[in-house]
């Protein structure tokens, strides 16, 4: 692939009022969507908030961005980071929603610092830092 | 929505919760971490403790500085790997701890990865260059997963140092052991050197064990060494167990291997025959091949060195007992260095001194006794008056009833002295026997000197030294008449030839003696010991009545010995002269005139 991969990832509060029928059509939309775009990754939906992470090319990513500020469903939303990366690390995930519903959901502030903490660790990574967020969940709810 | 297993990155290793903590007993993994930043603590924790290799968790301990670094790493020695950062309480606290790991730390597995945010700082190269450490990485080039994969590749070589220093230690057990086997003086130190091998190569507790010295692997041991362990289980496993045992021992002796059942291992190591020697250890052995081959190699080559051991405790014990039949002094004596060179027909014809010793009057002595009796008084007399012959060169050639014939070699002196020794034991042992009620016993002696031919007479079959020769005859005659001349210790002329001159002071001539079977006469001598010289007629004086007798002057000479009996009254060998010489009575007339 010629162009540059971007990986993009950020969280957002829900705003609607149906959950399990919002969800499932964002995550029909994406299916439907995204292939044309190129974007593939990984959207949480943790309690209320969203947290995605996904990778494509330049323009999809814009694309996507575009339609992410137009959608009603969220709101507050913080980018977590942007930056340009080698190769997919979910080259065969079109797009996957997830409902993770802990019992306390994460807070804008919790996430940027554990992206914080992170990127100034470790080079990011689109799955690298999924996995930590999953392994970071897991903790918080074994200490809850 | 999707389900959970649409997605292994977040709910695969959910389902594996469960084995996780089914093995959470297995050791983890102890990684320590080296840094000031809590950023950096925080995100390590997430990144490495879930991760698992060669199904061991991690156990990750985190220090803030290089100084709680060292303490760390100096009250643990299981840390497979240690991250550092560079900078922290000053710039080279991590360059400084991993140069003290390597130098001052026993930690020589440890793995050691620098991680630095500013390559400013620790250059790659310098730093691979000048401290010996085992990564290096980079903050902005390394991805968490990357950060997972070398960290499991740097505690699977800790893994294999271990693997490899455990392996070299087993083996110096064994080189050491093996050493001190081969050095070991006695059977019983061997037994208890090889136990405690088998421990330390099973990782040092005693399990029961048992060493059989065998006949065959079928019959029963003729020896049996038992360790009993030091576990409760082992006190009361103490009964005999061969019938157990034997099966195992029959594996082995059939794959010519050491036999590992699931509770116990055997090994027969077969030395000649069937004979050999079994070993069985009461403890599962080891599961891992290297052990086992340690084990194989270790317990093979002991029991060859034992079995080689008990084979020559066995000769040596038969040689022994051999030569108590035949002592080497007499079979060098025929020209052969040991008793198994010796041929029938094998002879040596050589200058030798021959003894002739008898217990005089046993055989009224022992009218009274019983076979036991007569048995142990002949035991303690010949008990006491060899030691001095031996001890002077002499052998005993054989043991005659109530006497026995020594000969000993003709190079060396005359053994008169070692006669008097002799002599001087039976006084001792008179004073013994006496102090309990028995009487004296009196032994007589006769020396002679001459060539005697020592051959070896026989079959294949049975053969036996024997010393043929005039000069044994004569001596055995010169015993003989040592009543009449009522002397314990006479010699002949041969012997006080060879005498120096100071020697021959302590002699006294008693002529010549007619010996049965010869036509010459025999100049014989008194050697009896010399404590009380005042009780006896000097040499001289004795002289001169043997001159006399020799020229034909009886009665001058009866006069002279008359008178010497007077002066002397307890000097016996005098009143044997009168008789012997002036008595024409007398049935003997060996020593007499004509």
């Amino acid at each position: 692939m010629s162009e540059a991969l971007v990986c993009y990832a950020y969280t957002s509060r829900y705003r609607g009022l149906e959950p399990e029928a919002d969800l499932a059509s964002i995550a029909a939309a994406a299916s439907r969507n995204n292939p044309a775009l190129g974007v593939t990754g990984v959207l949480l939906f943790d309690a209320g908030r969203f947290i995605q992470v996904v990778e494509g090319p330049r323009e999809g990513i814009y694309a996507l961005q575009r339609r992410l500020l137009a959608d009603t469903r969220h709101s507050e939303l913080v980018e977590l980071f942007e930056f340009e990366c080698p190769m997919r690390t979910f080259s065969d995930w079109e797009m996957r929603a997830h409902r993770v519903d802990t019992h306390a959901p994460m807070t804008s502030p919790e996430v940027v610092a554990l992206r914080d903490a992170y990127v100034g660790v470790f080079r990011p990574s689109a799955r690298d830092f999924l996995t930590l967020m999953q392994t970071y969940l897991k903790s918080r709810a074994t200490r809850s | 929505m999707s389900g959970p297993d649409d997605d292994e990155l977040l709910f695969a290793d959910e389902g594996s919760d469960a084995s996780a903590e089914a093995s959470a007993a297995q050791a983890p993994w102890v990684v320590l971490l080296v840094d000031d930043d809590p950023a950096v603590h925080m995100v390590s924790r997430l990144v490495f403790s879930p991760m698992r290799v060669d199904d061991r968790p991690l156990e990750l301990l985190v220090t803030n500085s290089g100084e709680e670094g060292r303490k760390v790493l100096e009250s643990r020695h299981d840390i497979a790997v240690a991250i550092l950062d560079v900078v922290m309480e000053t710039e080279e606290a991590g360059l400084n701890l991993a140069r003290w790991i390597r130098t001052q730390s026993a930690l020589n597995l440890t793995r050691i990865v620098l991680r630095t945010g500013q390559p400013g700082n620790a250059p790659e190269e310098e730093v691979l260059r000048l401290y010996d450490i085992n990564d290096y990485w980079p903050k902005a080039e390394l991805t968490a997963a990357r950060a997972r994969t070398l960290l499991t590749g740097q505690i699977r070589s800790f893994r294999d140092l271990q693997t490899i220093a455990r392996q070299r230690a087993d083996l110096e057990t064994v080189l050491r052991s093996m050493s001190r086997l081969a050095e070991a003086r006695g059977v019983d130190g061997m037994t208890r050197d090889i136990f405690e091998q088998v421990s330390m190569l099973l990782g040092g507790d005693t399990p029961p064990m048992w060493l059989y010295d065998l006949v065959s692997v079928s019959a029963a041991p003729r020896d049996t060494w038992h360790a009993f362990g030091t576990s409760a289980a082992g006190a009361a496993t103490t009964g005999p167990r061969w019938d157990l045992h034997s099966a195992s021992l029959h594996s082995s002796h059939a794959t010519r291997r050491v036999y590992f059942a699931d509770d116990h291992l055997a090994l027969f190591h077969e030395a000649s025959g069937e004979h050999g020697v079994g070993l069985v250890v009461d403890a599962a052995p080891p599961t891992d091949t290297w052990a086992r081959n340690a084990l194989e190699v270790a317990l093979r080559w002991s029991l060859a060195l034992l079995s080689a051991r008990l084979l020559v405790e066995e000769q040596r014990a038969l040689l022994t007992a051999v030569e108590r039949f035949v002592p080497r002094r007499l079979v060098r004596m025929t020209g052969r260095e040991a008793v198994q060179d010796v041929q029938p027909g094998d002879h040596r014809l050589s200058e030798t001194w021959v003894v002739f010793a008898d217990l005089r009057g046993f055989t009224t002595l022992s009218e009274g006794l019983g076979p036991s009796e007569i048995r142990r008084t002949l035991q303690s007399a010949f008990e006491a008056v060899t030691p001095p012959l031996l001890e002077g060169g002499g052998v005993i050639d054989k043991f005659l009833g109530d006497g026995f014939l020594a000969l000993f070699p003709g190079a060396a002196p005359p053994p008169v002295e070692a006669c008097r020794r002799a002599l001087d034991c039976l006084d001792k042992l008179n004073v013994e026997r006496n102090a309990s009620g028995l009487p004296s016993l009196s032994m007589s002696m006769a020396i002679h000197g001459g060539p005697v031919l020592l051959c070896t007479l026989g079959d294949q079959d049975r053969i036996d030294i024997t010393a043929i020769s005039d000069t044994v005859n004569v001596c055995a005659r010169l015993e003989a008449i040592t009543r009449d001349y009522r002397c314990g210790l006479l010699v002949s002329s041969s012997v006080f030839e060879a005498l120096s001159p100071e020697a021959r002071a302590s002699l006294r001539p008693l002529g010549s003696a007619r010996v049965r079977g010869r036509v010459a006469r025999v100049p014989v001598y008194d050697a009896e010991r010399t404590s009380r010289q005042d009780l006896r007629a000097p040499a001289e004086a004795l002289a001169r009545a043997v001159a006399l007798v020799e020229v034909g002057a009886v009665d001058e000479a009866r006069a002279a010995v008359s008178a010497l009996a007077d002066a002397y009254p307890s000097d016996e060998v005098l009143r044997g002269l009168l008789v012997l010489w002036f008595d024409p009575t007398s049935s003997s007339g060996n020593g007499g005139l004509r």
